[in-house]
């Protein structure tokens, strides 16, 4: 069992090593980045903004282990109620970790060890008498590559329902209904929803996946790059997507796009090597952040 | 030229070497070869099991050789050498009655001739020789009887002892010497042939009339002869052997009785058995008796049968190869095959003729040939048995002579007439008829004539039909499927391939039921719950199991697991259904424990499985087998499997439990469990794992009381499972073989499903698993469909490996070829049958083409099952292709 998890997160580990030894001649100083990489400790620069929102979830002095290798060191941050929160970084600095953190899929991966807690509404994450599958019915995930089911595109909608035992025809269609219309996808596909969802195109894959997530009505939504195997124009539909969430779902995006996270987020988190480093509202981390090093990154001047 | 930048400084020749270029085409050659190799390699394999199957279904052959003019009138007796190059006729009538004339088949010549004098046949008026031999037994006119040798006897002739112009030209030629024949056979060898006629002594009491039919069989102590005369009245007389035990001397009396037949009856036929304890008489009505003279003093009539049908007179009785069967022959052109079957059919089929009788054997007819057009519905004028095969040729009073079998009701041949021979009249109604020892020679005699064909039976025993349809096999009570093939030397070989085809799928069928569940259950196990570290271990050793030899699984299965599962037959059963439910039970209370200690403790769940409910399910079988024995079989399984006692109540229960048991789950699935949901919404842990305790515990009574009440409903209907699925009881049998037979397909089918369910992709099953499903319905719902192609080609492989398993049934089977869907009884399948059989059978004999023709049906069935494999897997990876 999870053979490939595993492998992953030694790649993983793998690429963060690579990343430290690599040494970037000709870029400015970083002070705090070459802290990071030395194995500091360095506070992470937390917007006043951010904290005076109402959160969704709260991160909690989180670490995490893969085996001996440590890919979060501390993280501490709330992500703020019905905003769209996004995560940039360099590849393998824990963006996507903390992520599958948050509802647990991490306990998938056999060599994982946490330390720190998160809270959903309050609820303890981690606690040992959380049912991890109740926690995971309170959130909805779309991963990097779209992943619809191997079943019809109505019953990749419905899955969550179905799970629940829910087998009220009324209650599914409507259900689906509004979920593809909510991820754009309605149109496209109400002709054809008992067609294979492996048909469809990628990007409609993605938006189905979206609809598969909001169908089982989740108190966070977590998109793990949900762009990166798209083209430019679906792209930009699940961007408009993720516009038309904003201010109804609490959303975390983990994205390597710039662009992307300036567009889409109400909030940005700068992360480094298994590091919050700075984390704000998108204007202020986009045009006037703190720290220099952020400025680097989000100008294209280094990651 | 400007200076080239090189990445490494290294220049790189550009150019293939001539080496590389060699040894890539020497690889394709090889691989090319290679593959075309294998590929010959598989059709030359199928062209040979074709080419040796094929001659079965080769038609006979014959060719008319000689018509040759005869002068001397009836011809009473007839003929032919063992290599079938003369034969010896006596004659019946005019100034040469009872005088032996030897005829050369090559040209008709007259090689011998032996007068009335000489043989002591003068006066005979019936003379019968049985096909294959020389006794022979002649009554006279007289009244008196004697058995004796009649025939031409053949002795190898070294060719040195005679001068060229003695030795025959051609093959199959004949040359007169010294009183005695030449005869030349093929590859220059000779036989030296002499006419023998030798007669034994008078009878210890002659008839009083002229006997008109005798016979005469050979038994140890000597040969048994009865005859009847023109007043019907019959004598019987036998030569019984005692061997003193001191001196070893032996002492011969013979023995005999006069038998009184019933008030009206006259015999015009009689015939013996070939074991000499039935005695048949016929009248020309078709009016019969069957005698039991097993102690030859005491004669008992044992029934009354009608051999002849409605108006049609009874012209001849032959006794066919075997000694069991006789052929009657009648005058509306028909001959009927009839023999004493053991029992009384099923439905009482018209065929039968006798009413039953004290020995519990009544005769019935097997079945009937019929003239080959009604218009043509003339007397049958001769039959004739070969020596060697139930084929028999028949001749009519219109047509001439057919060659037939009675094992395949077929028609052999109709070998060609000559016009003379055909145009022969009402004349030809005396005709005589003989089949030589080899089959290899037809012999007819009209009044006018003898005909002479040469002859090739090919396997006239073997038919699509012999060997796909019940046949009526001598002293069978009906038509039914039957492969036996090895017995006495005159046994009806019987060649149907539907017990071995039904055995190979019953094998297959009962361990794909028992091994396919768990095996698939394992996979799943393994690939979504198993921890990788335990996976890592467990999964090579079961792989290890698949390369466990089949010889040892057999072995163990025959001959370790067969006496105890005997032994242990009610726990084992009582344990199918206990165990599951004490497993099931133990998960539902595990539900009821506080939740810390459940999150605490949950990697202790399969051990408490393990080591808590298994052996709890297993003591609990244990300790309620008696009681549910007595409950359900009477007191003892294995007697009430064997149809002794106890009503058909406890094994409708049985049958019925698995189908209660789904049929519970379903509707508790269907209604109970979404209720359930519904108003369990706000109830904490506790309380919904007792509603589900409770839920199982109503589940399960309601299962059994459904198991019940079926039973109870279907014993009152007088139904019953035995003779079904379950039956008598026997060590080696189909729930043993699908025992042995899982731990070979188990490993296969785990391992390859295994593969399939772990190569789905992760993000499918993080994707179920983000969305809140729990493990089981990750796998159930997602990965399982997903990974469809893979588990069904597991499947498929795994079946393929139960069609041609051969070692494990070989040893675990028992090796009858029943048709019997009897869980407890064994069969015989293609695969055992070739093995154990092939290496014993004649090669070019039809038993050795049938086992070839076995082989190709499992090739066959193997094809089909995976081509039929292939395409369905086809189709689930056109679904799932694009993941």
């Amino acid at each position: 069992m999870g053979s490939g998890a595993s492998m992953q997160s030694v790649d993983r580990a793998r690429q963060d090593i690579a990343s430290e030894a690599v040494s970037r001649p000709g870029e400015p100083p970083q002070d705090r980045l070459i802290a990071v990489a030395a194995g500091l400790e360095v506070e992470a620069e937390v917007h006043d903004g951010v904290l005076k929102e109402p959160p969704v979830l709260e991160i909690d002095r989180f670490n995490l282990w893969y085996g001996t290798k440590q890919a979060l060191h501390r993280i501490t941050m709330p992500i703020p109620l019905n905003k769209v929160t996004a995560l940039v970084g360099p590849s393998g600095c824990g963006k996507s970790t903390l992520l599958r953190s948050v509802n647990r899929l991490n306990d998938l991966v056999q060599s994982v060890r946490i330390t720190g807690d998160m809270r959903l509404n309050g609820d303890s994450i981690y606690d040992p008498r959380m049912d991890v599958i109740e926690l995971r019915k309170r959130m909805g995930m779309v991963f990097q590559k779209p992943n619809p089911f191997p079943m019809s595109i109505y019953e990749n909608v419905v899955y969550s329902l179905r799970i629940d035992g829910e087998t009220s025809r009324g209650v599914l269609d409507e259900v689906c209904e509004m979920s593809l219309r909510g991820a754009a996808l309605w149109d496209e596909v109400k002709d054809r929803l008992q067609d294979s969802a492996l048909g469809l195109s990628g990007g409609q894959q993605q938006r189905l996946c979206i609809a598969r997530a909001i169908a089982a009505e989740p108190e966070v939504l977590l998109l793990d790059e949900p762009c990166s195997a798209l083209d430019p124009i679906a792209t930009g539909k699940v961007e408009d997507l993720i516009q038309e969430l904003r201010g109804r779902y609490s959303v975390l995006i983990v994205t390597h796009n710039m662009q992307q996270a300036s567009r889409s987020s109400d909030y940005t988190a700068f992360m480094y090597l298994g590091r919050l480093i700075e984390y704000g509202a998108t204007t202020d981390i986009f045009t006037k952040p703190v720290l220099r090093e952020t400025e680097a990154y989000v100008t294209g001047r280094f990651g | 030229m400007q200076a080239k930048s090189t990445f490494t400084g290294r220049p790189r020749r550009r150019a293939t070497h001539p080496w590389v270029r060699a040894s890539d085409s020497i690889a394709r050659a090889v691989i090319t070869l290679g593959g075309i190799g294998t590929i010959v390699a598989v059709l030359a394999v199928g062209v040979f099991l074709i080419a040796v199957a094929a001659p079965l279904f080769k038609g006979a052959f014959g060719s008319l050789d000689l018509v040759s003019p005869l002068t001397s009138g009836r011809t009473a007796a007839l003929g032919a050498d063992e290599s079938g190059a003369v034969a010896w006729l006596l004659h019946g009538e005019s100034d040469v009655a009872g005088g032996i004339t030897v005829v050369g088949l090559a040209d008709g010549q007259t090689l011998l001739d032996k007068p009335a004098s000489d043989t002591g046949l003068a006066g005979s008026s019936a003379v019968r020789v049985p096909p294959g031999g020389m006794l022979a037994a002649v009554g006279f006119a007289d009244g008196s009887f004697r058995t004796g040798r009649i025939g031409l006897d053949s002795a190898y002739q070294p060719a040195e002892e005679l001068r060229p112009d003695q030795l025959p030209k051609q093959v199959g030629g004949a040359v007169t010497v010294d009183g005695s024949l030449v005869v030349r056979l093929a590859g220059d060898r000779f036989s030296r042939v002499s006419l023998i006629t030798e007669l034994g002594p008078p009878p210890t009491l002659p008839l009083g009339g002229p006997v008109i039919d005798i016979d005469v069989v050979s038994l140890a102590g000597g040969p048994l002869v009865a005859a009847v005369d023109d007043t019907g009245r019959i004598r019987v007389e036998a030569v019984t052997s005692k061997r003193n035990m001191l001196t070893g001397k032996m002492t011969s009396t013979p023995k005999g009785v006069s038998i009184e037949p019933p008030v009206g009856f006259k015999a015009r036929f009689i015939r013996t058995s070939a074991l000499g304890d039935q005695l048949f008489l016929i009248a020309t009505s078709g009016e019969a008796h069957r005698y039991l003279i097993r102690d030859i003093d005491s004669p008992v009539l044992m029934e009354s049968f009608d051999a002849g049908p409605g108006d049609a007179e009874v012209t001849v009785v032959e006794r066919l190869f075997g000694g069991a069967t006789l052929a009657v022959g009648d005058s509306l052109g028909r001959v009927r095959i009839m023999f004493a079957t053991r029992g009384v059919s099923e439905g009482g089929e018209a065929a039968d003729v006798g009413k039953g009788a004290a020995d519990g054997l009544r005769m019935a007819v097997a079945r009937t040939f019929e003239p080959r057009r009604a218009d043509e519905a003339v007397a049958i004028t001769a039959i004739a048995a070969s020596p060697r095969s139930r084929l028999f040729a028949v001749s009519d009073a219109a047509r001439g002579v057919r060659l037939l079998q009675s094992t395949a009701g077929s028609d052999v041949l109709e070998p060609p007439v000559a016009r003379a021979a055909a145009d022969a009249g009402p004349s030809i109604l005396a005709a005589r008829l003989c089949i030589s020892s080899r089959e290899n020679r037809l012999l007819a005699i009209g009044r006018g004539s003898l005909a002479v064909w040469s002859i090739d039976t090919g396997y006239p025993e073997i038919s699509a039909r012999t060997l796909l349809a019940p046949v009526w096999y001598e002293n069978y009570v009906g038509a039914s499927h039957a492969w036996e093939t090895t017995g006495h030397e005159a046994f009806e070989s019987k060649f149907g391939l539907v017990p071995l085809i039904f055995g190979t799928l019953k094998a297959t069928l009962y361990s794909m039921l028992f091994a396919t569940p768990i095996a698939l259950l394992a996979a799943i196990y393994a690939s979504q719950f198993m921890h990788a570290r335990w996976k890592a271990r467990i999964k090579p050793t079961i792989e290890m199991m698949a390369s466990l030899p089949s010889v040892v699984l057999g072995f163990m299965a025959g001959l370790v697991f067969a006496p105890v599962i005997e032994r242990s037959l009610m726990p084992l059963l009582a344990g199918c259904f206990l165990v599951p439910v004490v497993i099931l039970l133990s998960a539902h209370l595990w539900q009821l424990l506080p939740s810390g200690w459940r999150t605490r403790y949950a990697g202790w769940r399969l051990a408490v499985v393990a080591f808590g409910a298994l052996p709890v399910g297993i003591a609990l079988s244990r300790t309620l087998a008696p009681a549910a024995e007595r409950f359900l079989f009477g007191g003892n399984v294995t007697s009430w499997l064997d149809g002794r006692g106890g009503s058909g109540f406890g094994g409708w229960v049985f049958a019925s439990l698995p189908l209660a048991a789904i049929a519970a789950t379903a509707l508790v699935g269907r209604f109970v469990n979404p209720w359930l949901r519904r108003v369990s919404g706000s109830w904490t842990h506790r309380r919904a794992a007792a509603a589900s305790l409770l839920v199982f515990l109503c589940g399960v009574v309601a299962t059994v009381a459904f198991a019940v009440a079926v039973a109870v409903l279907f014993d009152s209907l007088r139904l019953d499972t035995r003779g079904g699925i379950f039956g008598t009881y026997v060590q080696r049998n189909a729930l043993i073989v699908a025992i042995g037979m899982s731990f070979a397909i188990i490993p296969l089918i785990f391992t390859i499903a295994d593969d399939a369910l772990s190569s789905v992709p992760e993000h499918l099953r993080s994707a179920s698993l983000g969305a809140g499903a729990t493990p089981w319905q990750t796998a159930v719902r997602v990965i399982v469909p997903a990974a469809a192609s893979g588990l069904f080609s597991a499947v498929m492989i795994g079946l393929g490996r139960a069609v041609g398993e051969t070692m494990i049934v070989l040893m675990a089977a028992g090796n009858t070829p029943l048709v019997s869907w009897n869980l407890f009884n064994g069969f015989q399948t293609l695969s055992a049958a070739i093995a154990t059989e092939l290496p014993e059978a004649a090669r070019g004999s039809a038993h050795y083409r049938v086992l070839f023709l076995a082989a190709l049906t499992l090739f066959a069935i193997t094809f089909v099952v995976n081509t039929v494999a292939e395409l369905v897997r086809q189709r689930f990876r056109k679904r799932a292709y694009e993941l």
